[in-house]
């Protein structure tokens, strides 16, 4: 559970602007919005207005003909405001799920630009949590916050607008509820934002403890300190409870004084109003249409208070939004191109870190002619993964140089790059679909005699054929309806369709079947023939195929050769030949 | 709405019912105030009317209370004004009461919610993921409290507010009551052909808003894929497909729900016209006084605005109910079983398995095992990753629960022992340290042990030396919100807290692994000084953590297939003689 903090600002004007970016494009629609509210408010409070005609102009004089012609006016007006209600909300909904698409597609673009280091850090969780509840959150800060407080404030001007058009004087008494309300509005607003930053953080507080008690169940358990976590949490949420009571308590005594304001209100108007009629310097129909006015007057005002809690939360939202658009992308590279690489790959001294300082590999230098295969053996942690991680530039170097056929990785433009290069991943992912995409990756300039013939090249063929649907057959997420090898035939398949110049290679270590083994060693052979490989390799048959063998211990190259010569040598090698590979 | 409507909430409120009742009462109390306002109005309006009328202001000829229309018309407005002064303090009071019992049943739900799920076997949390178990716990208990805060009130409200209104329209004019109140059936009936629309749209919105978040969800979880394959292109227009389709849809339900709220405010305008014209009319003919007419608009203004509210209560509802049932779905699921009696001392420390067999999902991870372990004697367990190594030690302290067999303590099945008993008796070392963001020493002493055991107890796990590389030592808070700690001295933390309790059973779970072999040595050194008279389980990779021990047995695929001391085993020439040369390698690969 990650915490939900609140801004600090509350209301930022700076990101608001950033927001309103988004509504640009619907810049006509938006003003269409404003004129449909417009119309919409004008609309609806015309009602007391009409009873007042009503009233001065006919039912007091006692004109039934002239009564029932309005009546038909105020159902004409009663259509209109149908319309135009539904005009409006439509505008407003759709104007939300436009922004909110525009926002989806660019965080996920983004991503998609990101680099490989904001991955290892970031839990998917939280990403996926940016583009789904905090996207939503913007939405509701539009339709429900923004659009619906103009909404508001334009039905306070219009009433207003109706009222005093009536009568000054009783309009100027109306008034006097603004700054009443104005203050009790900014009194409850800043009691209550406080409350609710508090309150946010306790809960922050108690979800991350009640978080650790149920990862961490089985030390709770065996250690017995049930009491110690349970009494941690109902102390936090006992904490809670008093700070939502606060926000409560405020709120409780918020609402009753806008309707005693309302209730107070109408009282002034019939005192002074009737006497205003009595003494005859209004019509009757004008103390109707002002006592009808007074409670609807309020409710705007009211519901503005209620909407500014939807302001605070997707403020926070769009904070969480724009940091994320606001990290910085991984490079494009340079504007090197080609179609074709002839897949020589040369390390000149590379030094690398993750992590500062902690150097992962030391002075590496090594070179692959064209044509040539490499295969790359070490203990666990001697820097394997990584070299071919920056084959592929997942990650920058901080020393040396990578060349590709001669040039600098970094002159490289880097998808055109990685489209030539080739990898067989160790932990094979299957995205949803079925095996058909799953070899093509979607792409439409391969085609199905393509995917064939790339399945029928690394043995995969022979269970695809075998499948219910052979190509069409659907694999689910993680392809778990797949048995590890299969995965991985299917994940040699995808490569070799991609018909790469360079082949990257990070064999799986999880044994498979005998008959699926064999296929695999013969598929493994094909692929490194006749292109530039690298390989991490745990089979024997991998490293015997290789031209050149590098033994890596602890981010350095130490021994090289060929598996005859290396054995000689009687070093690491040796040794891990001894210890993982001589069982075959 | 049936009858039954906060049924399934009714043992939630029950605790708090003398709050709900005076929320109640006050509810009542301000509808009937606020109810009485549009009355004096027409007794305002009447008066004066008649007066005006008459044209007597004085008071001769008309029935005043005052004495004049005038004072009669001040003496409403006056009494207008009492009564909003007492209907705010009665609505602040019902308020407090009704609201603040929602934050109180949150507070409630979560409490059971906690103290359920500690008491909960470990079996549970391994089908349960982590995230989901908090939603329940955060988002479905705050749904539950939204709709008591809210819809509850406000549906109490409308109800009441609807009776009286209805009850003083009837007694003002009972036809125009009926007649303006006529389209309110239609309304109900137009909300539900809507509302059922709207879910369905609704439904199929959900299902496109799952599509696009598995879409990321595959997307970001196959990065490294993408990025290897150049895939950004394609998986952008893959995105945008389902992004349309997402807008799509939300397309068709808004083209439905925006009927809704100008359809409300549709049918209370309606209401208004029928009062308008017919009301108007009567007022022409004279059955039908001014003040009658103005008290109908106000009446009518006033069940509008809960109106309006229906769906939204409606649907606050629906989705308390379904969190309600997330929460319950837990709280049934039944602790684990335990049973009363005795005491740590109890314990000696004799372990005993016999023909004990445990399946996982399926798979049989142990099988037929027959071992017995004398009190006070070192056992060690050797054997390959998945051979059911940690399985045996997890059986001990009743982790979990053999499905064939007995594990037996004393000679007494473990089942028949207390588990607070077998719990506070065994120091368990998992591989995998847990540490809570808390301070080392919070950490180490759990709540047990004095200040002089914790630091003996970091010496004796060798967390001592390291000590003095965190800012505040033993206060240091680690984890999340801390300082982090390496996977060794993790480890050291949680041997230190295993050891502080004095166990009559102390099992290591492969808890050496992320330890260098000079500090393991002394850990081990310091443990058979205490571990002397005490039963000691080591789970090991490693020859030179186990090779002193006094019985080692060898698990493959669940199975004991070797044992015997070190000497024997390896004279043996079987799986553990081989381990043995093979860690001589690596130890040389090391040096290298």
């Amino acid at each position: 559970m990650e915490e939900e903090e609140i801004g600090h600002k509350g209301f930022d004007l700076r990101l608001m602007a950033r927001l309103l970016n988004f509504l640009r494009p619907y810049m006509r629609w938006v003003v269409l919005t404003f004129v449909l509210i417009i119309i919409a408010a004008v609309v609806r409070q015309a009602g007391p207005f009409l009873t007042k005609i009503a009233v001065d102009d006919y039912i007091v004089p006692g004109d039934a003909d002239g009564l029932t012609y309005l009546v038909m006016l105020y159902i004409g007006l009663l259509v209109a405001q149908f319309g135009v209600g539904y005009c409006q909300s439509w505008t407003t909904n759709m104007i939300g799920q436009w922004a909110m698409h525009d926002v989806r597609l660019q965080i996920f673009m983004h991503l998609q630009r990101l680099p490989m280091r904001f991955f290892d850090r970031t839990p998917v969780g939280r990403l996926m949590a940016r583009n789904t509840n905090d996207v939503d959150a913007l939405n509701e800060l539009f339709t429900d916050g923004i659009v619906s407080m103009i909404s508001d404030i334009f039905t306070i001007i219009t009433i207003l607008a109706y009222i005093f058009y009536m009568d000054v004087t009783l309009g100027l008494l109306i008034c006097l509820a603004l700054p009443v309300a104005f203050v009790a509005t900014v009194w409850l607003q800043n009691k209550t934002f406080f409350a609710y930053r508090v309150a946010r953080t306790l809960f922050a507080r108690f979800s991350s403890s009640l978080q650790e008690t149920v990862s961490g169940m089985e030390v709770v358990q065996l250690f017995g300190c049930e009491g110690r976590c349970v009494k941690r949490f109902e102390d936090a949420n006992k904490e809670y409870l008093d700070a939502r009571l606060q926000s409560t308590f405020y709120h409780a005594i918020y609402f009753p004084i806008m309707e005693l304001g309302g209730i107070l209100l109408s009282a002034l108007v019939l005192w002074y109003g009737g006497a205003q009629v009595l003494d005859g310097e209004i019509q009757w129909g004008v103390l109707v249409a002002m006592l009808q006015y007074v409670p609807r007057f309020f409710m705007p005002i009211r519901d503005i208070a209620d909407r500014f809690t939807v302001l605070q939360v997707a403020m926070a939202s769009s904070e969480r939004i724009f940091e994320l658009l606001d990290t910085k992308p991984e490079s494009l590279g340079g504007t090197v191109k080609a179609d074709h690489l002839k897949g020589e790959i040369a390390f000149q001294n590379v030094w690398f870190a993750y992590n500062e300082d902690e150097w992962v590999l030391r002075d590496v230098s090594f070179r692959v002619a064209p044509g040539q295969s490499l295969a790359l053996v070490g203990a666990t942690g001697a820097g394997k993964s990584t070299v071919i991680s920056l084959v592929c530039r997942f990650y920058d170097i901080q020393r040396g140089a990578i060349l590709v056929d001669g040039v600098d990785i970094r002159e490289w433009d880097v998808e055109e790059l990685r489209r030539r290069i080739g990898v067989v991943q160790q932990d094979v992912f299957l995205f949803a679909g079925d095996i058909e995409d799953n070899i093509s990756l979607g792409h439409p300039r391969i085609s199905r005699q393509e995917v064939e013939q790339a399945a029928r090249d690394v043995n995969a063929d022979r269970f695809i054929d075998k499948l219910p649907n052979t190509y069409q057959h659907e694999v689910h997420e993680r392809g778990s309806s797949l048995s590890v090898g299969q995965r991985q035939l299917i994940s040699f398949a995808r490569t070799l369709a991609s018909g790469p110049d360079i082949l990257i290679l990070d064999e799986a270590t999880a044994s498979v079947d005998t008959e699926t083994e064999m296929w695999i060693q013969d598929a493994v052979a094909k692929l490194m023939r006749s292109r530039t490989s690298i390989a991490i390799a745990h089979r024997l048959s991998t490293i015997r195929n290789a031209d050149k063998i590098l033994v890596m211990h602890r981010g350095q190259i130490r021994e090289e050769g060929d598996h005859d010569t290396l054995l000689k040598q009687n070093g690491i090698y040796a040794r891990l030949y001894q210890l993982q590979y001589q069982e075959e | 709405m049936s009858l039954n409507f906060f049924k399934p909430f009714a043992e939630y409120v029950y605790p708090h019912r003398w709050k709900i009742f005076w929320g109640l009462m006050l509810l009542l109390g301000t509808q009937a105030v606020q109810a009485l306002v549009p009355m004096l109005m027409k007794w305002a309006i009447d008066t004066a009317k008649a007066g005006l009328d008459a044209g007597d202001l004085t008071g001769d000829v008309v029935d005043t209370i005052t004495g004049s229309p005038m004072g009669d018309l001040q003496m409403y407005g006056a009494l207008m004004a009492a009564l909003g002064l007492v209907q705010w303090g009665m609505s602040f009071g019902m308020r407090w009461y009704i609201a603040s019992v929602s934050r109180f049943i949150e507070r409630d739900l979560r409490k059971l919610y906690v103290r359920h799920i500690v008491r909960l076997p470990l079996s549970f949390f391994q089908t349960q993921r982590v995230g989901d178990l908090m939603a329940r716990a955060t988002n479905d208990v705050e749904a539950i409290q939204r709709f008591f805060y809210f819809a509850y009130r406000l549906s109490l409200q409308a109800v009441l507010n609807f009776a009286i209104s209805l009850v003083l329209m009837c007694i003002i004019d009972w036809q125009l009551a009926l007649l303006a109140l006529a389209p309110m059936p239609v309304m109900a009936f137009c909300a539900r052909w809507v509302g059922q629309k709207v879910r369905v749209g609704y439904r199929r919105v959900q299902e496109q808003f799952a599509a696009v978040s598995s879409k990321i969800q595959e997307n970001l979880t196959g990065m490294r894929m993408v990025k290897a394959f150049a895939m950004r292109p394609l998986e952008i227009v893959d995105f945008g497909i389902l992004n349309e389709e997402y807008v799509t849809r939300n397309r068709h339900l808004i083209k439905i729900r925006s009927l809704y709220y100008p359809f409300t405010f549709l049918l209370s305008g309606v209401s208004m016209i029928v009062i308008l014209w017919l009301g108007g009319l009567r007022v022409i003919e004279g059955s039908l006084s001014l003040g009658a007419f103005v008290a109908f608009n106000a009446y009518l203004l006033r069940m509008s605005r809960p109106m309006s509210m229906l769906g939204r209560i409606v649907d606050e509802y629906q989705r308390a109910v379904a969190s309600l049932r997330r929460v319950e779905e837990v709280l049934k699921v039944s602790p684990q079983p335990d049973v009363t009696g005795g005491s740590t001392g109890d314990i000696g420390g004799e372990i005993e398995f016999r023909n004990t067999s445990f399946s996982y999902n399926g798979q049989r991870v142990l099988k037929d095992i027959n071992l017995r372990i004398p009190a006070g004697s070192t056992l060690a367990v050797v054997g390959r990753v998945g051979s059911g190594k940690s399985t045996l030690a997890r059986l001990i302290p009743r982790l979990i629960q053999a499905d064939e067999g007995r594990v037996l303590i004393d000679g007494k099945p473990v089942e028949d022992i207390p588990l607070q008993t077998i719990r506070d008796a065994t120091g368990y070392v998992p591989q995998d340290a847990f540490l809570f963001s808390d301070t080392i020493r919070e950490n180490v002493a759990l709540g047990a042990g004095a200040e002089g055991d914790v630091v003996r107890a970091t010496e004796i796990s060798q967390l001592a030396p390291d000590l003095h590389l965190f800012p505040e030592q033993l206060e240091t808070i680690v984890g999340e919100r801390g300082v982090t700690l390496s996977g060794g001295q993790k480890q050291r933390t949680a041997i230190a807290r295993a050891v502080i309790r004095e166990p009559r059973i102390l099992i290591m779970d492969d808890a050496l692994a992320s330890v260098d072999t000079r500090t393991e040595e002394e850990i081990l050194k310091h443990l058979r000084e205490i571990m002397a008279s005490r039963t000691t389980i080591l789970i090991a990779h490693r020859i030179s953590t186990v090779k002193d021990a006094d019985h080692i047995i060898v698990l493959d695929e669940g199975r004991i297939v070797e044992q015997g001391s070190h000497d024997e085993l390896v004279a043996h020439d079987g799986i553990y003689a081989d381990m043995f040369r093979r860690q001589h390698l690596a130890q040389e690969l090391e040096s290298f």
